[in-house]
């Protein structure tokens, strides 16, 4: 518990049409940890994770990450401070293969002379062997090794939540950001996932994770922040969530 | 383009002193100001007609046709040989034109459109348009010539004259058409089931479809309407304007500059646009030079798109990722 | 290595100035094809804006060279700066825009310029045009002597020099990590965003690029032609090039040059049919677009495709 905050933030309200999707929204993520955050359909948590990765700003409230204050800092340059993120609705690129999409995060981290993007020198064949190398080694962590040519449109719906996570981790974050990972899983691949989970977090990588899946959650979470309607519910370990009245009313009142 | 009339009372009222001179100059410059209104509100009427039907087919399939103009332009033709070939009535031209717009209407929705839906490319209908477009224009070049067809409606002669400023009977029918028609549409869309069907797959296609209403359906209605309404501007347009395969052209870039002020979609906002469109081109033609129409007109859209890129009356689609 | 002795060649195959002058225009197209590929093909965004830089292009060059009596070089590259500097100030305007507004307001800024030029008549004279513009002054090679470019080979030569370091240069970009970004943009702009790549400043310059191509072109268009009139630069043209980028398969820089070359040359060959040039345009997009999305390239791979499976099964 006495670990440094990495993530922190502050009353996020913001309105979608006439809708309040999230209302007054606060919590600190410290590091190294595996923060959950969780509501019945609905309760805006992918609107707050828009919000955290910046790709919609808030009308209020404030975000920083590592002492920074985010503002209105517009998505592409947090990846570049160290925080990525996955979508539900999965983005990957899909005429590409998936070893092409895994490259393709590794945009903010090349090292090349600018002259060298037209005429070819030792700097970009170094770079390319450099991130083709890591390339594969993530996709070996994320078992899917074999499947490097392969088009991503063409692997498998578990297959491509964990290429996302691979292309993800190839930006080099301090903080990944998982939007519903284990949807659309079946049991062994979530198994598989929390394993990974549970590595990454070793390994010094700090996770904010939007989730339905209860047993991930309270399998592999340090702290669970419950949202419903927008609104901050609850927070605190996963025990204490699960014996929570209110939570539990949250969930079985509505049709989810 | 409208001709640009000259104030019948200039040089009147000039001798009493210079106050009473500045005022009757103001006085005459009046019924400038009425004349071009007048020409403004005809022409905005037309241009409203065409941007109609590009803003409901945008309203429902989110995608632009760019032959839409095309569809104009061989409104017009097909009314000018209605009444030329086969000696049919002007008004009864208007109502060939409307059915051989929503005829092309429903041929371009065949071909093209319902094809590609399901590939889900945004862009590729519109490409697909873009070279329909260029085909029909020029095939329409090599059939029709060049040469622009007179294309003399009964009424163009005959005129209505007040307040110092006229109207033709052609200018005044396609004001009562124009705007019966549009009236028409608004309580067909607001009133009737299919049009509030039609309303309904516009806002969110999946929930319409799982009510029971067929969007594929609903779509080539739409398609056929628009195009049928803009056929029939065609057929109004035709006196007005020069009559080449490439009138349609003219006409369609201000459309689109007007869809696009007023909000893809939205049709009160089309109507005001329409207008305020028709009103600059009359007022620019008259004060300023008629070359600089399309630079102002163009301006304006640009304006407007780095302000509001979604228009400026238009209704907020924001988008959830 | 073999293609470029085969276009080296060319001019000597045909005689006669006709067959020549299609080369050259051949090559121009090809030009403002591979740069609007950049765009569409691998940024993704449907540029109708093409004829408003290749006219700045061809009015700045030849402004500078007739009214100011610059060397043509420098003309050439002012042209080209210019071009540039419009397409990104259009970008600027265009990265808020979604796909259908853009694709308008490209247009809209096409048919300003085009008005411009028709309407301002103290610089460019208007619908009547510009006369007697010169073809770049020769070169005095030491071995080899005096290259007057007034001879149409050595004209094109010149172009066709230029539209291939062209190519090979944005070859090599498109397989950089600048092609990542740019492809990663086509295919999902908000995925692309997770990743660190700004949409912004890489849509900008993709459209610089094609802006600054489109901008040479326009250049050795005037120089070649010698006459400078409005209409040649109409929105038309802008369409002219979609189809050549569309029907030779966007995205895949080879396809474009391939398509502008068979789109310059085709409607040639048809000449006994009527000036039926547009009509082609017109019908192969539309077809291309229905049944053959990926154009020329795509039907390529489809050819081989199918060889190599024929071979597969002896």
């Amino acid at each position: 518990m006495n670990a440094a905050t990495l993530f922190r933030a502050e009353r996020l309200v913001k309105r979608f049409g006439g809708v309040l999707a999230v209302d007054g929204i606060s919590f600190a993520v410290p590091e190294r940890s595996i923060f959950a955050v969780i509501g019945p359909n609905g309760a805006g948590k992918s609107t707050l994770l828009n919000l955290l990765s910046g790709i919609h700003p808030p009308d209020q409230g404030s975000m920083g990450f590592a002492g920074t204050g985010l503002a209105n800092l517009p998505a592409h340059r947090r990846v570049r401070l160290g925080m990525a993120r996955t979508f539900q609705k999965i983005r990957l690129f899909k005429q590409l293969s998936a070893l092409e999409n895994v490259l393709a995060g590794f945009h903010a981290r090349h090292h090349v002379p600018w002259w060298q993007h037209i005429l070819p020198g030792a700097a970009l064949a170094r770079d390319r062997a450099c991130c083709q190398q890591e390339a594969r080694r993530l996709l070996d962590f994320v078992g899917l090794a074999e499947r490097a040519a392969a088009r991503a449109g063409a692997l498998a719906y578990g297959e491509q939540r964990m290429l996302e996570i691979a292309r993800a981790l190839a930006t080099g974050p301090r903080l990944l950001m998982l939007d519903e990972p284990a949807a659309g899983l079946n049991a062994a691949e979530v198994e598989r996932l929390i394993e990974r989970l549970d590595v990454m977090r070793r390994d010094g990588l700090t996770l904010i994770v939007v989730e339905h899946n209860m047993d991930l959650v309270m399998t592999i979470a340090d702290r669970v922040l419950v949202i419903d309607h927008g609104q901050y519910l609850f927070e605190g370990s996963p025990a204490e969530v699960q014996r929570h009245a209110g939570v539990i009313a949250a969930y079985l009142g509505t049709a989810a | 383009m409208a001709p640009s009339v000259p104030s019948p009372l200039v040089g009147e009222g000039q001798s009493e002193g210079v106050s009473a001179r500045r005022a009757s100059s103001v006085l005459s410059f009046l019924p400038v100001l009425l004349q071009q209104s007048i020409n403004g509100v005809v022409l905005g009427s037309l241009y409203v007609l065409v941007a109609l039907g590009l803003t409901l087919i945008y309203g429902v399939l989110l995608q632009i046709n760019f032959a839409h103009a095309d569809i104009v332009t061989l409104g017009a033709f097909a009314a000018y040989f209605f009444i030329h070939s086969l000696g049919g009535g002007y008004l009864s031209s208007i109502a060939v034109a409307f059915l051989v717009g929503g005829a092309l209407g429903w041929l371009l929705n065949a071909a093209i459109f319902a094809p590609l839906r399901e590939r889900g490319d945004e862009l590729r209908p519109l490409i697909a348009t873009i070279g329909v477009s260029v085909l029909i224009e020029n095939l329409a070049l090599a059939w029709f010539g060049p040469v622009p067809y007179a294309f003399d409606s009964p009424y163009s002669g005959q005129v209505i004259r007040f307040a110092g400023a006229f109207i033709t009977i052609q200018s005044l029918l396609v004001v009562v058409v124009a705007s019966a028609t549009i009236a028409a549409l608004y309580l067909f869309m607001h009133a009737t089931y299919v049009g509030k069907a039609l309303r309904a797959v516009a806002q969110d296609r999946e929930t319409a479809g799982l009510m029971g209403i067929d969007p594929n359906r609903l779509i080539m209605l739409t398609f056929v309407i628009a195009s049928a309404l803009a056929g029939m501007g065609g057929a109004m347009l035709g006196p007005i304007l020069v009559l080449t395969p490439f009138a349609g052209a003219s006409v369609i870039v201000k459309a689109f500059a007007i869809v696009i002020i007023g909000g893809f979609g939205n049709m009160e906002g089309t109507i005001i646009a329409g207008l305020f469109v028709g009103l600059i081109e009359s007022f620019t033609t008259q004060f300023l030079d008629p070359g600089l129409i399309d630079i102002v007109v163009f301006g304006l859209l640009l304006a407007t798109l780095a302000i509001r890129p979604t228009g400026l009356i238009a209704e907020r689609r924001e988008e959830n990722v | 290595m073999v293609t470029i002795l085969l276009i080296a060649v060319l001019p000597l195959l045909f005689q006669g100035t006709y067959a020549r002058s299609i080369l050259v225009v051949c090559a121009i197209n090809v030009l403002i094809a591979i740069g609007l590929d950049i765009v569409i093909g691998y940024a993704g965004q449907l540029n109708l804006g093409q004829s408003a830089f290749f006219a700045i292009g061809a009015y700045v060059s030849t402004l500078l060279v007739t009214l100011a009596g610059v060397d043509f070089w420098i003309a050439f590259l002012a042209g080209t700066i210019g071009a540039a500097l419009a397409g990104a100030g259009l970008a600027l305007f265009a990265v808020r825009l979604r796909g259908h507004y853009l694709a308008i307001a490209s247009m809209g800024f096409a048919i300003i310029v085009y008005q411009i030029l028709m309407n301002w008549i103290s610089l460019t004279q208007g619908p009547l045009g510009i006369y007697g513009i010169p073809p770049p002054p020769a070169w005095r090679v030491p071995s080899i002597g005096r290259i007057d470019f007034s001879d149409i080979r050595n004209f094109f030569w010149l172009v066709a020099a230029v539209a291939i370091a062209a190519y090979l240069l944005l070859r090599n970009l498109l397989r950089s990590p600048v092609g990542e970004a740019l492809i990663a943009l086509r295919e999902d702009e908000v995925s692309a965003a997770s990743l660190g790549i700004d949409g912004a400043r890489w849509k900008i310059f993709a459209f610089a690029v094609a802006a600054a191509l489109a901008g040479m072109a326009g250049c050795f268009y005037a120089s070649f032609v010698g006459t400078l009139v409005p209409d040649a630069f109409f929105i038309t043209e802008s369409f002219t090039v979609l189809a050549m980028v569309i029907v030779g398969g966007a995205g895949t820089l080879l396809g474009p040059a391939a398509g502008a070359v068979l789109l310059t040359v085709l409607p040639e060959l048809l000449r006994g049919i009527g000036d039926a040039r547009l009509v082609i345009y017109g019908l192969a997009l539309t077809l291309v677009v229905l049944f053959m999305p990926g154009g020329m390239a795509q039907a390529a791979r489809l050819i081989t495709e199918r060889a190599q499976h024929r071979q597969r099964r002896r």
